[in-house]
């Protein structure tokens, strides 16, 4: 027993958690045990992922676990899960990610080297835009995001891997009893990742395996700004303590100052209106079977 | 001829893809159909060669053994003469059903004037644009389409001889809008369909599908443009293609000479959507 997957949904995205057990469905290496962890679900949701239980039955070749959680925060149903779970490693999917074929594989492959560290894959970004006339849905194109490497400093400044992308060991997360914060409301993954990595070793998996689906009007969005900043201070208050600065090592001090400016320079540009006019703008350049668009470009672009 | 209307059929050649697959493709084909109230037909027609991965067959299913590979197209057009339901889904054999789509795919069909509807395809989607507010875009992929088989067969199928495997979807489309109906994408009735990425963040091609994309493209564009189109296409080949490419050229015209295919009497940009250079206008 290797994997588990955990994947947390409020029931109301019951489309995009399809998309996420079919693409658990065509794992190369299949998951040992599914946790769809139900929470603060209303009966009509809860009755709805009953049904699509019953759908699962025709596609996954085990049947995934329902935990119905109706208290706490973000984190409560995923330590739920982790009390639950009976197999070494545990990935924690949202209901609107995505994996790829490879994922369950290059995880399983890096805890058989590794097993007491965190795994971390290479994620993908993309763009969805769901329009409100008709619910006419579309998406652009992947494209890698955030660093290639983890770095425990630059982490400590800002999130830089989707929690899709790590992989946890669970006898080292009970033993130290490692759990989610359950009083967070928001950003409780990276406080998680914070707390994990400066215990654990964390190894790097080179390839990507999974999506994780930004939405085009987030960086819009002001709804909950305090609770994200109240959150933020809380975290950045625990990377104050003794158990942090314990683990920061000769010359971090320096790259944790130097993140600081390319954070900040990059958090200006994202509030500036050009900046936030551009981001949504992903363009393929080439089209799949555009070899003549290609040469196009080539003739006529500087 | 009249075809069952309450019955949906399952077309799909196959080629090498494994029992699980299937069972995956049909189970879910089937859940669909229940959720639809609609009975199930389901029509595999195998082109794999006759020992490799044989397919068992539990009588849930139609199975044509071909005994070699006739390609897409082909494999098609034999599953739409043995079938006998007004509703096709064309679907690849390594796709995973919604448990709605068939439902929301009949009521799309069912509008006016709609020839054609594609469904989305989970997780990486053909990147063509679309009209967000009817959802009309200018051809629908064969890895996941919905069509009656009154207007397929009146159309006379896919275009074997032209287009075996690739572009044959994008001809047909362009068929059916040549008829005054229109080829609708339906995002909300869904499948997965397991690709894999290159090292550039791309769908993964093979070779032969790329070679044969550039070919099939020149013979679309040959079918439905006029003879100055094509000449600014081999044109550009000629100057700016790729060793391959050019062999792809040469191939075009070695078939357009031989072969012969029939073009349109006008060109018809109107169902033939070129955009630039390439066959659709993409959103991205």
């Amino acid at each position: 027993m290797t994997i588990s997957i955990c994947i947390r949904t409020q029931g109301h995205r019951i489309a995009s958690l399809t998309e996420v057990l079919m693409s658990i469905s065509c794992q190369e290496e299949p998951a040992d045990e599914i946790y769809i962890c139900a929470h603060k679900c209303t009966d009509a949701s809860f009755s709805e992922l009953e049904e699509l239980m019953l759908w699962c039955r025709t596609v996954l070749k085990i049947d995934p676990q329902l935990l119905r959680v109706n208290q706490g925060e973000r984190g409560t149903p995923i330590n739920a899960s982790i009390d639950a779970s009976n197999t070494s490693l545990i990935v924690i999917v949202d209901d609107d990610d995505l994996v790829l074929p490879n994922y369950t594989r290059l995880f399983s492959e890096a805890h058989g080297q590794n097993p007491s560290s965190i795994l971390r894959m290479r994620v993908y970004g993309r763009y969805q835009n769901l329009s409100p006339v008709n619910q006419r849905f579309s998406v652009s194109n992947v494209f890698p995001i955030y660093s290639k490497r983890f770095q425990i400093s630059q982490t400590m400044l800002q999130n830089q891997t989707p929690l899709i992308g790590f992989a946890f060991p669970l006898r080292p997360l009970k033993t130290s009893s490692l759990y989610f914060s359950e009083e967070l409301k928001v950003l409780e993954d990276w406080d998680f990742i914070l707390r994990c990595a400066s215990i654990l070793p964390v190894v790097e998996i080179e390839q990507h395996g999974c999506i994780y689906n930004l939405d085009r009007d987030r960086w819009l969005s002001n709804e909950n700004k305090e609770i994200w900043e109240a959150a933020r201070k809380q975290i950045l208050a625990n990377v104050n303590s003794e158990s942090f600065r314990s683990k920061i090592e000769t010359g971090d001090t320096g790259r944790i100052r130097a993140h600081k400016r390319v954070f900040q320079s990059k958090m200006a540009q994202i509030l500036s209106s050009t900046y936030r006019f551009f981001l949504p703008q992903v363009r393929r350049v080439v089209p799949p079977g555009g070899v003549i668009y290609r040469m196009f470009l080539r003739l006529f672009q500087p | 001829m009249q075809f069952q209307m309450n019955r949906v059929s399952l077309l799909t050649v196959r080629f090498g893809e494994s029992q699980a697959s299937i069972e995956k493709l049909i189970k879910s084909f089937r859940y669909a159909c229940r959720q639809a109230g609609i009975e199930p037909d389901i029509i595999i027609v195998d082109s794999t060669t006759p020992n490799d991965f044989p397919l068992t067959n539990d009588g849930t299913f139609n199975l044509i053994n071909t005994q070699s590979n006739v390609q897409h197209s082909k494999g098609i057009n034999i599953a739409l003469r043995n079938s006998t339901s007004e509703f096709v889904l064309i679907a690849n054999p390594d796709l995973i059903f919604d448990r709605h789509s068939v439902d929301i795919l009949l009521s799309s069909i069912s509008q006016k004037g709609v020839g054609l509807v594609e469904g989305r395809q989970v997780p990486f989607d053909h990147p063509k644009a679309f009209d967000e507010l009817t959802g009309e875009t200018s051809w629908g992929s064969g890895a996941f389409m919905f069509g009656r088989r009154s207007l397929i067969s009146e159309i006379g199928g896919f275009d074997e001889l032209n287009f075996p495997m690739y572009c044959n979807d994008v001809d047909l489309s362009w068929r059916i809008r040549a008829r005054g109906l229109s080829i609708r994408y339906e995002p909300r009735a869904f499948a997965h369909h397991t690709k894999h990425l290159d090292s550039v963040h791309r769908v993964k091609q093979s070779c032969y599908e790329s070679e044969n994309i550039l070919f099939s493209s020149l013979l679309l564009a040959y079918k439905w443009r006029s003879s100055r189109y094509i000449a600014m296409q081999s044109a550009f080949i000629r100057l700016l293609g790729s060793k391959k490419d050019k062999i792809q050229l040469s191939r075009f015209r070695q078939h357009t000479a031989t072969l012969g295919i029939d073009r349109m009497c006008k060109p018809d940009s109107r169902s033939a959507d070129f955009h630039f250079l390439n066959i659709s206008k993409m959103r991205f």
